[in-house]
């Protein structure tokens, strides 16, 4: 099947040491600053991004994101059962059992399988991937500019609709992120809009700026103003015990299931236009508690309540890269920089991509499996080093994290204007988040809405006028 | 921005142990400023179309059709929040979203509700000069500036733990970045 021929030709590509080591450093540092309270994914890949503008070869650059997406993502588990910091929306289900699991002691079991769950998760929705992306891509060359449209317009309203309490509020985010994506000069006829004379805007606002004002600053600056609320300590891992490892004979039984469930739960809604991890991983704490014999114990450290989400989770973001990849569209926050780091190096993700330069992907669809195993084995024996960073006193540890999202607007723009352009879109982030303003609609908005744009205008153009 | 006058404070005459009644002014606000500032948008994106009008291929349909949409939601937000906010911010929510006035919180040390305020206002101060003196301090001592002081104002007390640690932080970054990474970072003062 020339499927597996492709993926080994990937694997080819991909089995050099330097590539290796590209994992090996992606998974460690998008570990270590997903270990970092507040800090998800999204805005890691966000901050690293530099680091990659002295790769030439988009090969080297994507390995890396995808040690660092992997890593960030662990990173970001580990915060939600040590600290009841869940550093992005996906692993508050994580933080719900896994946090209780580590009051009573049971750490090290709940981040063993928090690992072990994602890898198993990785692995089986990576195979997913590599026998739907080339259908789903060939089936996709096929869209017109009308058929774009309409699915953009089916994901932003699911998202809107499915996150947050109130519609109102999630549709004002929405208006707030089309609005950011129209500042600047239109593509299509070079007019400037919402630029108020500021020359600095006439670019655009760059999506990096926007995720790293909403997330790094916005977080920041709300941590600021619930100081006294917050935990000061963290919980202590228990000295290991014996030999059996990690987790026990009855951890491993309980959480099999949870693993596999919470795949097939992720994957599909990854992979949809609405989907992205949030949901996914509700749904897996939901079934789980409902079909589990200890249901008692929810709610007081379940394992299963770690088990299914982490999966969940970790299966939703190879479903992410379905539409990503195939299509060009980006259904959560972390696959729309990963769009923005494609375009830096000149791709467009679509069909063409398959089309133009099926190697690259395959040689990504490769470095997913290798990030998977690197994430395994390195971070299972280190969590006791990464435990240790969030010993760093709160203070200095978000003194830091604004110096280095200051640091990447910086880097990624070259001038002050821009950082002070992220830092107010921080403070709308601020007020989000203190009034209940769901915070992916915006990043939905910002980059779904000048596609549609374009999109609609260029089918009307087409078409003469004729809607 | 604004402080909100009345949060977390118990009104006179209140029956020890009732609970006060939340203030929705902080929501209030928001949707005003929603309002105000959807109106300016939808003025401004009216006047930059000009003579060229709204021609469904033409670029100035989509600024219309957005602060429209801005404004009619920010008008809804705003009613529902002043005629029935506690749909909007039910009283079991969080008490660091949505309004202030937590219930039964006289023990605290310190007012709760202006802690809300002022510590991210200092932030956002700090921020903003540090991004002023990045080009003419420099990325290091502007970053070991900023550092301490962010520090601080979020609650650490060891200053000298501090400077070391923003000075390490600071040059650690400066020479990762633009000797590894050939990012262009401000020298500013110091000779590197």
């Amino acid at each position: 099947m020339s499927i597996f021929a492709d993926l080994l030709q990937g694997f080819a590509t991909v089995l050099r040491p330097e590539y290796l080591l590209f994992a090996a450093i992606g998974v460690t540092v998008g570990t270590f600053v997903g270990v970092l309270p507040g800090i998800g994914p999204a805005l890691t890949i966000a901050l690293l991004l530099p680091l990659t503008f002295t790769f030439d070869d988009p090969i080297g650059a994507f390995i890396m994101f995808a040690g660092i997406y992997y890593g960030a993502m662990y990173g970001g588990s580990t915060t939600s059962i040590l600290l009841n910091t869940p550093g992005e929306s996906a692993s508050v289900a994580t933080s719900i059992e896994g946090y209780e699991m580590a009051r009573r002691g049971r750490a090290r079991a709940a981040l063993a399988t928090a690992a072990i769950g994602s890898f198993v998760a990785g692995t089986i929705s990576t195979v997913l991937l590599t026998f739907v992306a080339e259908p789903v891509a060939s089936w996709a060359v096929k869209f017109r500019a009308a058929d774009y449209f309409a699915l953009a317009i089916l994901a932003m309203v699911a998202v809107t609709a499915l996150v947050g309490r109130s519609l109102v509020r999630g549709l004002l985010s929405l208006t707030f992120g089309l609005f950011l994506g129209l500042i600047g000069l239109d593509s299509l006829t070079g007019q400037a809009r919402f630029t108020f004379g500021v020359p600095e805007l006439l670019d655009g606002v760059d999506i990096v700026i926007v995720i790293v004002g909403l997330f790094a600053i916005g977080e920041t600056l709300y941590v600021a103003s619930r100081l006294g609320r917050l935990p000061e300590h963290i919980t202590p891992l228990e000295p290991a015990r014996g030999r059996t490892g990690w987790l026990s004979r009855e951890d491993w039984r309980r959480s099999r299931g949870p693993w596999l469930r919470g795949t097939a739960l992720g994957f599909p809604f990854g992979a949809l236009p609405a989907g992205g991890a949030e949901i996914p991983t509700f749904l897996s704490y939901t079934w789980e508690k409902h079909r589990s014999k200890y249901r008692h114990e929810f709610g007081r450290g379940a394992i299963e309540g770690v088990a299914g989400p982490e999966a969940a989770n970790n299966a939703s973001f190879s479903g992410v890269l379905v539409p990503l990849l195939t299509l060009g569209i980006p259904t959560s926050a972390t696959a729309a920089v990963l769009l923005a780091a494609f375009q830096i190096f000149n791709l467009q993700p679509g069909p063409q991509l398959f089309e133009n330069s099926p190697e690259l992907v395959w040689a990504l669809i490769a470095s997913l499996y290798i990030g998977n195993l690197m994430l395994l084995v390195l971070n299972l024996p280190l969590i006791r080093i990464w435990v240790k960073v969030l010993q760093i006193p709160r203070p200095v540890l978000y003194a830091g994290i604004l110096v280095f999202a200051t640091l990447g607007v910086y880097a990624v723009s070259g001038n002050v204007v821009e950082v002070l352009i992220a830092y107010a879109i921080g403070v709308v982030g601020f007020f989000m988040r203190r009034y209940d303003f769901p915070i992916s609609p915006v990043i939905l908005g910002v980059i779904l809405g000048p596609m549609m744009e374009e999109q609609f205008r260029r089918a009307l153009i087409i078409s003469d006028g004729d809607v | 921005m604004t402080t909100d006058q009345g949060a977390g404070e118990v009104p006179p005459g209140t029956a020890p142990g009732a609970v006060p009644e939340p203030s929705y002014l902080g929501p209030r606000v928001v949707g005003g400023v929603l309002l105000a500032s959807g109106l300016f948008l939808l003025y401004e994106a009216v006047t930059a179309a000009g003579d060229d009008g709204f021609a469904l291929d033409g670029p100035w349909w989509a600024p219309l059709a957005v602060t429209a949409g801005w404004t009619i939601l920010a008008a809804i937000y705003l009613v529902r929040v002043i005629v029935v906010p506690a749909r909007d911010y039910p009283p079991d929510l969080d008490p660091d979203v949505g309004v202030d006035g937590e219930a039964g919180v006289e023990g605290e040390a310190g007012a709760p509700g202006h802690a809300h305020w002022r510590t991210p206002g200092l932030v956002l101060g700090l921020l903003v000069l540090y991004a002023l003196l990045y080009d003419p301090l420099g990325f290091v001592l502007a970053t070991v500036a900023f550092f301490v002081g962010a520090a601080r104002v979020l609650g650490s007390h060891h200053l000298v733990r501090d400077v070391l640690a923003g000075a390490g932080l600071a040059l650690a970054a400066y020479l990762a970045f633009t000797r590894l990474l050939d990012v262009n970072l401000p020298a500013g003062v110091l000779p590197l």
